[in-house]
């Protein structure tokens, strides 16, 4: 690795890789222990630990982790939606002339990720998925509601197969990390 | 100002690869920047990006231009890490 420019190390780095705790407890009559463990390091991912004793009183714990373990990361709202035209420039010329539609009508475009056959994959049930299906909901309009359409600015956050890249269309509510609305447009996959 | 390859991390859990040309202030611009997605643990650790880059079974976005906030760690890239991410595939 070249020179640290910055160090300010973000809360998320420490706790990376493996951490682990055990505790137990010992004594006469009733009571309660407990104990802990944790894990730190550098890089993403999660350390944890746990422990309880029982018995009579006490009970200890301890744990220990290290910095080598996997992580994730998210990225951001805006590197994903400059991904956008990345994706886009993979697609068919009519696609694209979609796309450019629905920006400018103010759609909300984002990522919608479903499973390997094109069914949501984050909960809720529907048919696969093609470019240009239009899915509408009957509300209410409401964040992790089933009546309501989801996409994201954050697509690493969740669960699914395939990327996809979508259109909310009318009222739309949420942040980069859920978006809702009632009626939502597929419009090209991300390949 | 001569351009670098660099590894920026946010508070927001983004970790991200690309080239600046000035890297001391709050916001950072990055050409072509990518961002890892998941890195094994053969990576010990996420400074291994800037020391070797994505190793097999790291996950990589596609390359944007774009500038990021809430720095939290700026790194310089060695030629063996550019390497890397500059090969490594868009994968989910």
């Amino acid at each position: 690795m070249g020179a640290l420019i910055q160090e300010t190390l973000p809360s998320w780095t420490n706790g990376s890789g493996s951490g682990y705790g055990s505790g137990s407890g010992y004594g006469y009559g009733s009571g309660s222990g407990y104990g802990y463990g944790y894990g730190y390091g550098y890089g993403s991912g999660s350390g944890y630990g746990s422990g309880y004793g029982s018995g009579s009183g006490d009970g200890y714990g301890d744990g220990s982790g290290d910095g080598y373990g996997s992580g994730d990361g998210y990225g951001d709202g805006s590197y994903w939606r400059s991904c956008i035209k990345y994706f886009a420039a993979r697609w068919l010329p009519m696609q694209r002339k979609r796309l450019a539609e629905l920006k400018r009508a103010k759609a909300k475009i984002a990522y919608w990720r479903s499973d390997s056959e094109g069914r949501p994959a984050n909960g809720g049930r529907a048919d696969p998925v093609k470019p240009g299906d239009i899915q509408r909901e009957k509300g209410p309009l409401q964040l992790c509601n089933k009546g309501t359409l989801h996409a994201t600015l954050l697509p690493p956050k969740w669960k699914g197969e395939r990327w996809w890249i979508v259109a909310l269309k009318g009222e739309v509510v949420g942040d980069d990390d859920k978006y809702g609305a009632l009626e939502r447009e597929i419009i090209g996959e991300c390949l | 100002m001569k351009e670098r390859a660099v590894l920026v991390t946010t508070l927001h859990r983004g970790v991200f690869f690309g080239y600046a040309k000035e890297t001391k202030g709050k916001t950072i611009k990055l050409r072509s920047a990518r961002c890892c997605i998941y890195w094994p643990a053969s990576t010990k650790g996420f400074l291994g990006l800037a020391s070797d880059g994505p190793l097999d079974g790291a996950k990589v976005g596609p390359a944007a231009d774009i500038e990021l906030r809430d720095i939290t760690l700026v790194a310089e890239c060695t030629p063996a890490a550019v390497a890397a991410w500059e090969k490594s595939p868009w994968a989910r």
